[in-house]
């Protein structure tokens, strides 16, 4: 696990099938023994079953990363305020039926002890672990997954978030219990992507909604569950349920501190509950074990300071406050303020690896109402243009203290599916170059030197910005007279970041904008390709044809291009097929379109990030990919993490 | 008196009224709500949430309803079921979130206004009958610094010095190791250690300007023939000097009692959020920015009736103290 490189594979999923199929794991070392200290005293004072009775018969065996741990201690961590609380996937709640290897190479199983696909992809039979039960002790068996297919996903009064993985179009998922440990999903279509989707931070519903708790929320099961709700004032069971479950809002599941889990650690006092301090602690029946046959977690609990400040933080971390934390802090300019700090806080760094594909793109709205606009911002010259514009030497050295070099979004270079045009085409600063593709697209100016559209307006570029993105918002300062220089009159609007929310996400008449985020190297380029074909909500370059792909009923939807339509329709044979040559090779098509069609402008490749980790921390890799997705730092196995 | 005082409480009614009237409002003026604003936090963490389940959750909150349905809603629980509704941010009433954090606000913002008024009103007293002296210049610089230095600034600076001399644990009340264990006095020395920063950078700051505004009042009533006259008597200096002059240059604090009190609680917000203390301050800001609305309404409505209540005080004490503006 400390070897991982630059280079992230593109993993296979039928190697991950392969692997999942056989169900082969290092044979348990004889029965599970070693228990936490604490929830011995519990089980000799009678209050808590003995440890075989908690582990499911056959428990997950985690290889420890470098020595198996001692039991006890505390990982102190923090929240700033504000935020999400979806964070709290990477520390304590990854636990999906799939899960990331700690390279995110592939996925392994998880809560499901094994998975098998049929040859079309159509058909996954998931097995459960047989004896597996919630933090509270009660079993968790399909009924629980049924309950949450049923009764939650399938129920339209219920909205449930970030379910992409088993809805393709018209296509839904359909559950099967087979028995109390083993249910099928199936799709009408081959779903490829299916069981690596399944392993996304939080596509992990059916492993978090516990059946015995959950279902005194609804009428089907409790007739008095509106009542319940209106009695602690709320509108209705809907809106309790939802507070209670987050089937729709995340952060509204980590608020509650009375819902069951199967993770390594549980609320025990939720945000809100306390103002500042939250704090999780160990689920007695967790299901995984080391390979002494030592159940985790080691660390006893998790506390997470609630601060207002992300100085605050800082001071924290240099005070050896913190035991592990690459969130809010592991900015450039926190570097070497935290270096100096080392030895006084007896902490060290951690590289968490960048995976998205730049720094930052510019999106020019190409699908703007205003057609004159739309169509010039459609023309590829005119891009080009603006990208020969900018002189991205200057602000990698003044932004970034010269670190990277300039790129296009693109493939990081050295991942197999890395293409060079599409990260190097347009990036050299060329003022004549700019002016001759500008002069191609607008060859008109006025008095002053702008150019004019084709309706006679001055070219003026409104570039809505997200004012809380500081490094964006210094590039593109100091981008704006660059684009003067060629005849563009840019003008930045720095707004607040909810009014970026609705006019970019809500409204479709902005100029342009910038944003980062999306995959940009092995598998997170593969799950998610936001940069290289407008499949989603983030395709900040053309909103309309995204919408098109996603409804083509739509009242805002535009027709893409041919080309585009190609695209689309190569993501979508990507996202079926099981033959992982095809999905390559349809990735690299996308690609090449991704070049021709040259849909946003970037700066340079991004920079990895880092975290910090005190010395007595052990157990954390040097070094690991940095994503959402792969909730970092949750699939190098937290549980195994020990102090001493 | 009587009557007057019942007047004025009931004008407080319809005042109360409009202020929660607008402060709804304007609560609600910004572009977006309590989910656009939770969807860019997501978004932040690099994910996304779809645009259904957003419509969805709109209705289900009742964000889409016009501003006087939402605004009934609110005012309604309130007056007739005491309830002052959910925080959508932290998942919990906001009765609880609002006096979970009243206690530690008025203690140290209670401490905070004492230790200012008893070394502003001592100082501003002596500047002003020892005026130019080396004394009052010495004040006077010291009092100026004080008021110059933003308090975030010097609130980050004691914390860095706290932490590179002292080698002490900054931000919030205590230590990590006591911020769950019970009281005892290893605790309270604790909370000790921690506390002095707050109230220096708070007392500073407002210290200045109370013994600026002591000085200026007391130098004017100095030079009044009525002051000439208790002189000629023959009153002792200090005897005539604290029955009379003082008495009316009180006059200007007694009236801003008003605003004493809703400072009270949101006075010192940035300071709190640098110094990381659990007040109420960084609270409302918070539900202010995540556009929490219920938490940030409930927050203005209570300080608007602690200024009302606030101001009614002052007019009464005003009275008591100043025989010239007692009402017929």
């Amino acid at each position: 696990m400390g070897s991982i490189t630059r280079r992230l594979f593109l993993g296979t999923s039928a190697a991950a099938l392969a692997v999942a199929a056989s169900g082969i794991l290092p044979a348990l070392a004889a029965a599970a023994t070693g228990e936490a200290p604490m929830l011995k005293a519990l089980v000799d004072a009678g209050t808590l079953p003995p440890l075989a009775d908690r582990l499911p018969v056959n428990p997950m065996v985690v290889t420890p990363l470098n020595e198996v741990g001692k039991y006890g201690g505390t990982w102190r961590s923090a929240i700033v305020g504000g935020g999400s609380l979806s964070m709290l996937f990477r520390y304590q709640a990854y636990e999906p039926l799939m899960r990331y290897n700690p390279e995110w190479t592939g996925v392994i199983p998880n809560v499901a002890e094994s998975v098998v696909a049929n040859d079309a992809a159509t058909e996954f039979t998931f097995k459960l672990r047989e004896g597996h039960k919630w933090s509270d002790g009660h079993p968790y068996t399909t009924d629980d997954v049924m309950f949450w297919y049923e009764d939650v996903f399938s129920n339209p009064e219920i909205e449930v978030t970030n379910q992409d993985h088993l809805i393709i179009g018209e296509d839904k998922a359909v559950f099967t219990k087979v028995d109390d440990v083993t249910f099928t999903v199936s799709f009408k279509n081959s779903n490829g992507l299916f069981l690596l989707l399944l392993a996304w931070a939080d596509s992990d519903q059916t492993t978090r909604f516990p059946k015995h708790y959950l279902s005194q929320f609804l009428p089907k099961y409790n007739p008095d569950a509106d009542k319940l709700a209106t009695e602690q004032g709320l509108s209705g069971w809907l809106q309790l349920f939802q507070k209670k479950s987050g089937a729709a809002l995340e952060d509204d599941f980590f608020l509650n501190s009375e819902i069951p889990v199967l993770h390594p650690w549980k609320m025990k006092v939720a945000p809100g509950e306390s103002t500042e301090l939250a704090v999780a602690e160990r689920n007695p029946f967790y299901f995984k074990v080391d390979t002494a046959g030592n159940q985790l977690p080691y660390l006893d609990a998790i506390n997470y300071a609630l601060v207002a400040d992300a100085q605050v933080l800082l001071l924290k971390c240099l005070q050896g406050e913190i035991d592990l934390l690459d969130q809010y802090i592991g900015t450039p300019t926190n570097k070497s303020v935290l270096f100096d700090g080392k030895e006084q806080g007896d902490y060290d760094f951690y590289t968490t690896l960048s995976t998205q594909p730049n720094e930052m793109a510019i999106c020019l709205n190409m699908t703007h109402p205003d057609a004159v606009k739309a169509e010039l911002y459609s023309n590829k010259d005119f891009r080009i243009g603006l990208s020969h514009a900018i002189d991205r030497q200057a602000l990698i050295d003044s932004v970034f203290v010269g670190i990277g070099s300039a790129s296009q979004p693109a493939i990081a270079e050295g991942d197999p599916l890395y293409n060079e045009r599409l990260a190097k085409q347009f990036t050299e600063f060329d003022v004549a170059k700019a002016n001759e593709f500008l002069d191609k697209a607008a060859p008109n100016k006025d008095a002053e030197g702008y150019r004019l559209d084709s309706s006679g307006r001055r070219i003026t570029i409104v570039f809505e910005q997200d004012q809380n993105r500081l490094e964006m918002v210094d590039m593109m300062q100091l981008m704006m007279p660059m684009l003067k220089t060629v005849g563009i009159d840019g003008q930045l609007k720095l707004i607040d970041r909810s009014l970026w929310e609705v006019r970019i996400r809500q409204n479709m008449d902005y100029d342009a904008t910038t944003n980062r985020f999306g995959g940009g190297i092995g598998l997170a380029a593969l799950l998610d390709p936001r940069y290289f074909v407008p499949y989603s909500g983030n395709a900040f370059y053309a909103m309309g044809w995204q919408i098109w792909y996603n409804d083509k009923t739509a009242a805002n939807a535009v027709e893409p291009p041919a080309q585009v339509k190609e695209a689309l329709a190569l993501y979508d044979e990507m996202k079926s097929t099981i033959d992982d040559a095809r999905r390559v090779e349809a990735f690299k098509q996308i690609l090449e379109i991704a070049a021709d069609q040259f849909y946003s402008i970037g700066i340079k490749v991004p920079n990895d990030a880092y975290g910090i980790v005190r010395n007595n921390f052990h157990n954390v890799p040097e070094r690991m990919p940095n994503s959402f997705g792969y909730p970092t730092p949750a699939p190098t196995n937290p549980e195994q993490y020990f102090k001493a | 008196m009587l009557s007057f005082i019942l007047k004025r409480v009931l004008y407080m009614v319809p005042t109360l009224i409009g202020m929660s009237l607008v402060s709804f409002f304007i609560i609600q003026l910004p572009p977006g709500d309590f989910l656009t604003s939770l969807i860019s936090a997501i978004a932040d963490s690099g994910q996304s949430l779809d645009s259904a389940t957003v419509a969805a959750l709109t209705a289900q909150y009742g964000l889409d309803q016009p501003f006087y349905v939402q605004y009934w809603k609110w005012i309604s629980g309130i007056l007739f079921r005491g309830d002052f509704g959910w925080s959508f941010d932290w998942g919990q009433p906001v009765s609880k979130l609002i006096w979970d954090r009243m206690g530690i606000t008025l203690f140290v913002s209670t401490l905070s206004l004492i230790l200012i008024w008893a070394v502003a009103l001592p100082i501003g007293i002596y500047s002003a009958v020892k005026r130019y002296s080396i004394g009052d210049h010495i004040f006077t610089l010291l009092g100026f610094i004080g008021l110059a230095i933003p308090t975030f600034i010097m609130a980050l600076v004691l914390m860095y010095v706290s932490y590179k001399f002292l080698g002490q644990s900054v931000g919030g009340l205590f230590s990590p190791e006591y911020q769950d264990a019970p009281w005892s006095w290893a605790k309270l020395w604790d909370l000790c250690l921690h506390l002095w920063i707050p109230i220096v950078v708070i007392a500073t700051n407002s210290t200045a300007a109370l013994i600026r505004v002591m000085r200026a009042n007391l130098s004017d009533e100095l030079n009044k023939p009525y002051v000439v006259t208790a002189r000629a008597k023959g009153l002792s200096e200090f005897t005539l000097i604290m029955r009379y002059p003082v008495r009316i240059a009180l006059n200007p604090f007694i009236s801003t009692i008003g605003w004493v009190l809703p400072a009270l609680i949101s006075g010192v917000t940035i300071t709190a959020i640098v110094l990381n203390l659990p007040m109420a301050g960084p609270l409302l800001l918070r539900a202010l920015v995540s556009q929490d609305m219920y938490l940030a309404g409930a927050f203005i409505l209570l300080m608007s009736v602690l200024t009302l209540v606030g101001m009614l005080i002052s007019d009464i004490l005003l009275a008591v103290l100043d025989p010239r503006i007692r009402l017929q």
